[in-house]
């Protein structure tokens, strides 16, 4: 009896601020608006201008469906950076607070990732479902995989820079930045070769999305690579957090 | 505070009050001499401001600062713009790193910053609940300290309201609100009448005088003490030391 009590007991101490970090985000009417305008921007405008721009590109092969799964992706990634950079950026001096009133700081820091993730899944659905009036993938599960992994990368990058940058302007800039060089620096579009590349966050999830789309193989290995980054990223966000929100 | 709506006593079922009250009796019946609730001793800190490579600025605030508050103290921490007092604040609060010195806190510790701490999307009530829920309060305790401060404070109107749609004033009586709500021996509040209209002024004192008659422990940072009577100790902070006034 006694156990299922304190189970209940740390149900509740984790299950209410995860529950009050994802409201929060819904609160934000602009959160509301971008999970809309995004996808719906990176996918049917932004995926058609790139695979037409191709066209005109012999060298480059991106066809349709490929830049608007582009799209898609990188819609799930944006979405997710954002929240978890706006998260980061909104609550961190009440974080702490809450820190400094009982919690772990590394209670907070789980439950912080996993509302990102939560929420990124959710940007990820909505991806996935404004891409399916375009196409119908052929391994959804793989696609759906992908997607998610890269919006979980992406949810990283946001926390860290988050963490690191306390000005809302210096760190939006910082993330779109880093954004800007990965989708469009480092897309196929520029036919880039040089292997420095390969560190941006949706490098191997872009490589892997654009093989599922075109039917095509792919190396195994990408998916180890996406994961190690998603380790990586995770890992230096999760230390970066920790530093801000920790009790002296 | 009416005498009739009295906050959280020991043994009324919050656990976390039991528990904090007998970390206390342990001590009295442990020590023979009465231990300090807050020592602080020689505290040092300096803001290092990294410019361009290599300008680096450095603003010493506090050099050497001690200071003690004993049970059922209300103490001030007074001194001009900038002398280190919301610094020396946080630093006992454990929010910011000292460079050097001690600091020993007896007992759990509630602390009420300058501005309002809060998540600006959530209501009252689900502040209370999530902070109750940090101070390891159930749900019952929770709900009868919500309703006693906020009865205590005059803003029980605004149960449901988000505090981004709270006035500046009734942020403070929330930011003050949560740092009473596990009931804690020690309470450190930075200046946490700033916008409270004046009969909410004295209610808080009505308020403060009772927790130190119950032994609470009281820190409070203020740019003036008009009415020094009601502080047993006054600190002055002045360069980068802490001078007993009184």
């Amino acid at each position: 009896m006694a156990a299922v009590s304190a189970n209940a007991s740390a149900a509740r101490r984790l299950s209410t601020p995860l529950a009050m970090f994802v409201r929060q985000y819904y609160r934000n009417v602009m959160n509301l608006v971008l999970l809309v305008v995004i996808p719906v921007l990176l996918i049917l405008s932004y995926g058609d201008a790139l695979s037409r721009l191709a066209d005109d590109l012999p060298e480059v092969t991106l066809t349709r469906d490929m830049g608007q799964s582009l799209g898609a992706l990188w819609s799930a990634a944006f979405l997710t950076g954002l929240t978890g950079f706006f998260m980061m950026v909104g609550a961190r001096a009440a974080d702490r607070r809450l820190v400094r009133a009982g919690y772990a700081t590394s209670e907070v820091v789980l439950l912080r990732f996993v509302s990102v993730a939560l929420l990124g899944a959710i940007a990820t659905m909505v991806s996935f479902g404004v891409l399916l009036t375009r196409l119908t993938p052929t391994d959804f599960l793989q696609t759906l995989l992908v997607m998610y992994l890269a919006a979980l990368i992406y949810g990283a990058v946001g926390i860290l820079i988050g963490s690191l940058i306390s000005g809302e302007l210096e760190g939006s800039f910082a993330l779109l930045f880093f954004f800007v060089m990965d989708a469009f620096i480092g897309s196929p579009l520029f036919g880039t070769t040089s292997e420095a590349f390969a560190f941006l966050p949706t490098f191997y999830p872009a490589k892997v999305l654009l093989a599922l789309t075109a039917e095509q193989p792919h190396a195994a290995i990408h998916w180890l690579y996406i994961v190690l980054y998603l380790s990586a990223a995770s890992t230096l966000a999760g230390v970066a957090f920790y530093r801000a929100a920790r009790v002296r | 505070m009416p005498a009739d709506e009295p906050l959280a006593q020991p043994g009324d079922g919050n656990p976390g009050v039991q528990a904090a009250t007998h970390t206390v009796r342990s001590q009295a019946s442990t020590l023979t001499a009465p231990v300090p609730r807050v020592r602080v001793e020689h505290v040092a800190k300096t803001y290092v401001q990294r410019g361009l490579w290599p300008l680096v600025r450095r603003n010493r605030v506090l050099t050497d600062a001690s200071l003690e508050i004993g049970a059922g103290e209300i103490t001030a921490i007074v001194g001009a713009n900038g002398s280190g007092k919301s610094t020396l604040m946080m630093i006992i609060a454990g929010v910011l790193e000292r460079d050097a010195g001690r600091v020993a806190v007896n007992g759990r510790m509630g602390y009420c910053p300058q501005t309002p701490v809060l998540y600006e999307k959530l209501t009252v009530a689900e502040t209370f609940r999530l902070f109750g829920i940090a101070y390891g309060m159930d749900d019952g305790s929770i709900r009868r300290r919500q309703s006693d401060l906020m009865a205590a404070l005059d803003f029980g109107d605004y149960h449901d309201y988000r505090i981004e749609h709270l006035s500046g004033g009734t942020q403070q009586k929330l930011n003050l609100a949560l740092a009473l709500l596990h009931d804690p021996e020690v309470l450190l509040l930075d200046e946490p009448y700033a916008g409270f209209d004046y009969e909410t002024y004295l209610r808080f004192w009505d308020m403060s005088e009772e927790l130190a008659a119950r032994g609470r422990s009281i820190l409070v940072i203020s740019h003036f003490v008009e009415q020094q009577e009601r502080f047993h100790k006054i600190y002055r902070v002045k360069d980068g030391r802490c001078e007993r006034e009184r």
